[in-house]
């Protein structure tokens, strides 16, 4: 069932991907989506692995719904909101997008968390709301640099 | 958890040769691509190194173990570190190369077998301990699938680098 729920999601968040309007170049984005994918793997391995504060299941199916978490659920909506920091919007309806991704985000880890995928031992939601929006604006920063490097697309010299 | 050794010794040596050479590889090339091409193509190693290492060696499957011990520790983050600088040759010989899309099925042939060497190689250092009847052959058919995703990346980069959506 959880397979089910994770993958409809999953999809609800790409259908918002493609609908969103996106501010960064298809190179941009695949960079961030390397630099999320990387981040997230590690974060999850060290909490699970390491310090067993957030334990993740040991069940297939479960297994197989939390890397749809892993590489759809929580990088789209953060590439999305790097996107919108990097947009000419003003700062308020910045903020406003963002928090709605932030919440969105949220509903995953509760959802991650009801269906047993992940297990809050020595970690809580709270934790969670201060964590994804540190975790965007650290990713809006390294799209910044990344964009000051010269232009996509491939060059000869 | 699952010690293999508690010792500075070969598969440590492994990963930090590995790490220098190919950073030296990497700079002593004549640059080839723009800096943010360079950059994507030398994550994409490191990335899909965490992906398949953190999905194949993590219950429930846990195929395999890394390093010294089954928990993650630098030298673990190094061995994936070490990936970039493999993936961005095989991007730079493919460009320098000017392979064609027919020519590319022995392309990613040719670089499978030189990676199922270097795993090989990997596994005598004590890098991969192999777990619930793992074997280096299943790792083959992982290089020839990510190499394959590798030279679409390259003419999708090429199409569509540049552009918005």
């Amino acid at each position: 069932m959880s397979i089910v729920i994770f993958a409809s999601f999953a999809w609800l968040i790409m259908i918002l991907f493609v609908y969103m309007p996106k501010w960064l170049t298809i190179a941009e984005m695949i960079f961030l989506y390397f630099i999320v994918g990387i981040m997230t793997v590690t974060l999850f391995t060290i909490l699970d692995v390491n310090l067993h504060w957030v334990p993740v299941t040991r069940k297939v199916e479960q297994s197989l719904a939390l890397h749809l978490c892993r590489f759809i659920i929580i990088p789209f909506p953060v590439i999305m909101a790097a996107s919108i920091f990097n947009s000419p919007l003003n700062i308020r309806r910045k903020w406003m997008i963002v928090a709605l991704l932030v919440f969105v985000l949220l509903v995953g880890d509760w959802l991650m968390q009801k269906f047993e995928l992940i297990f809050f031992r020595h970690w809580s939601m709270v934790y969670s709301i201060f964590m994804y929006p540190a975790f965007i604006f650290l990713l809006s920063m390294i799209s910044r640099l990344y964009r000051r490097l010269d232009g996509g697309g491939i060059k000869q010299s | 958890m699952r010690v293999y050794d508690h010792h500075f010794n070969a598969n440590e040596w492994f990963v930090i040769l590995s790490l220098v050479v190919g950073t030296v590889v990497v700079l002593i090339l004549p640059k080839r691509f723009p800096k943010q091409i360079t950059t994507i193509y030398l994550l994409c190693g490191v990335f899909i190194g965490f992906v398949f290492d953190h999905t194949l060696s993590i219950l429930p499957v846990s195929f395999y173990d890394l390093n010294d011990n089954s928990k993650f520790e630098l030298t673990d983050f190094l061995s994936h570190v070490m990936y970039g600088s493999y993936s961005y040759v095989f991007f730079y010989i493919y460009d320098c190369l000017k392979v064609s899309p027919k020519f590319s099925l022995v392309y990613i042939l040719i670089w499978a077998i030189i990676s199922f060497w270097i795993e090989k190689l990997g596994l005598v250092f004590g890098v991969y301990h192999y777990r619930l009847g793992y074997k280096l052959f299943y790792s083959y058919v992982i290089y020839l699938m990510v190499h394959s995703l590798w030279v679409a990346l390259y003419y999708f980069m090429k199409a569509y680098g540049e552009k918005k959506i």
